[in-house]
């Protein structure tokens, strides 16, 4: 199945719970596994809290949820311009997140942060 | 005035003047009295908390410590009944009994039951297939929707439903023996002058789980295999452990 979902969300952490469900529901529908759907929520909950905290003002969360051929792409970004003096990965949320998905990258696109996260079906 | 009507206005001047001598006298047979003359406004209230996963007896003891309160500090001189003075103190002892043991009285039950069977049903499968199992293969054992347990699994993140299949207090057992294998995370993590000091701070079953996860790589289920807890139980202590170091890192700066 195919799907795309876009969520812009106030610059609050307390909304990550509708990216959450959004992207577990999606994840369902992919037929991810308890594990990866778990993991999925904390993915969820470090990248959101990250772009909040490293970037200045904030005015939204956007977050694009895409399921491609039994993967999901997720597409976040905050809306305002990154911190300079606030990196958006510290060796903490640069474990986390290589723990819980199979790849992540993260870029700056005019001035703000933008991350990716890939997180395939589990073979069985 | 009907005759019901006359003999709850004389039992009210009654109560009052009770009261009235209490306050007056401090007589503890009085103050007995009056206790056990409203140990049915406590059950009534305290009826209204059961089917949270705490039976009725308990409940109403903790009730009865509002009512105790409620009872040394009526002024019977103002225009109020007894009883609607009460009901807030008793109601507020339960709430607190209830978040002081991580429940939040918001939960629906519906939810705490789901939550319950998804959980077991999690563990089920598990251990049948050799791997976690997905939504549609846990509703289908459940006999719920998917769309239910999707709001089951979101519910790990609620804080207040932390302690629903196991104590959230630090525990001895199997833990202690492998504490020492932490020190690798100490170690690499030590050159973050923040982030070690608040790692050594969390209760050691919390720290534990960092280190499986995030060091060892292990998945939650076999996180929940090894500690032998649930699986919802894992991910219930990982988000909320989590949750506490961003909140601390963030207030930080870093």
């Amino acid at each position: 199945m195919s799907g795309r979902l876009v969520i812009r969300i106030p610059p609050a952490t307390a909304y990550a719970g509708l990216v959450r469900a959004a992207a577990s529901a999606l994840a369902a529908r992919l037929d991810f596994t308890y594990d990866q759907i778990m993991d999925l929520h904390i993915a969820v909950d470090e990248i959101c809290s990250r772009l909040l905290a490293t970037t200045a003002a904030p005015t939204a969360l956007e977050v694009v949820l895409e399921a491609r051929d039994g993967a999901l792409v997720v597409h976040a970004r905050a809306e305002g311009s990154a911190r300079p003096d606030r990196p958006f990965l510290n060796e903490w949320s640069e474990r986390i997140l290589r723990s819980v998905v199979d790849r992540f990258t993260v870029e700056q696109r005019d001035g703000s942060t933008t991350v990716r996260l890939d997180v395939a079906r589990a073979g069985r | 005035m009907t005759e019901a009507g006359e003999r709850r206005a004389v039992d009210r001047a009654q109560l009052k003047e009770q009261f009235r001598r209490y306050r007056e006298t401090g007589d503890q047979d009085l103050r007995t009295a009056l206790i056990e003359a409203h140990l049915g406004l406590v059950e009534y209230l305290a009826r209204r908390f059961a089917g949270r996963g705490e039976q009725l007896d308990d409940l109403v003891q903790v009730g009865t410590i509002g009512l105790l309160k409620a009872v040394d500090r009526f002024e019977p001189h103002r225009e109020v009944e007894f009883s609607t003075y009460a009901t807030p103190t008793i109601v507020g002892e339960l709430k607190r009994h209830f978040r002081d043991r991580g429940w939040a009285v918001r939960v629906p039950r519906r939810l705490q039951e789901l939550s319950l069977q998804v959980s077991k049903v999690v563990a089920r499968l598990s251990q049948d297939r050799g791997r976690s199992p997905t939504v549609a293969e846990i509703a289908l054992e459940a006999g719920a929707t998917e769309d239910e347990v999707l709001e089951a699994l979101d519910s790990a993140h609620a804080y207040s439903l932390i302690s629903l299949d196991a104590p959230a207090t630090d525990e001895g057992g199997p833990l202690h023996e492998t504490l020492g294998s932490e020190d690798e995370m100490l170690d690499v993590l030590e050159h973050r002058a923040s982030l070690a000091p608040m790692l050594k701070r969390l209760p050691a079953r919390e720290r534990h789980l960092l280190y499986l996860r995030f060091f060892k790589g292990l998945t939650q289920s076999e996180i929940a295999r090894e500690l032998s807890i649930s699986q919802m139980h894992v991910s219930r202590l990982l988000t909320r452990t989590l949750a506490q170091l961003r909140d601390e890192l963030t207030d930080e700066g870093s």
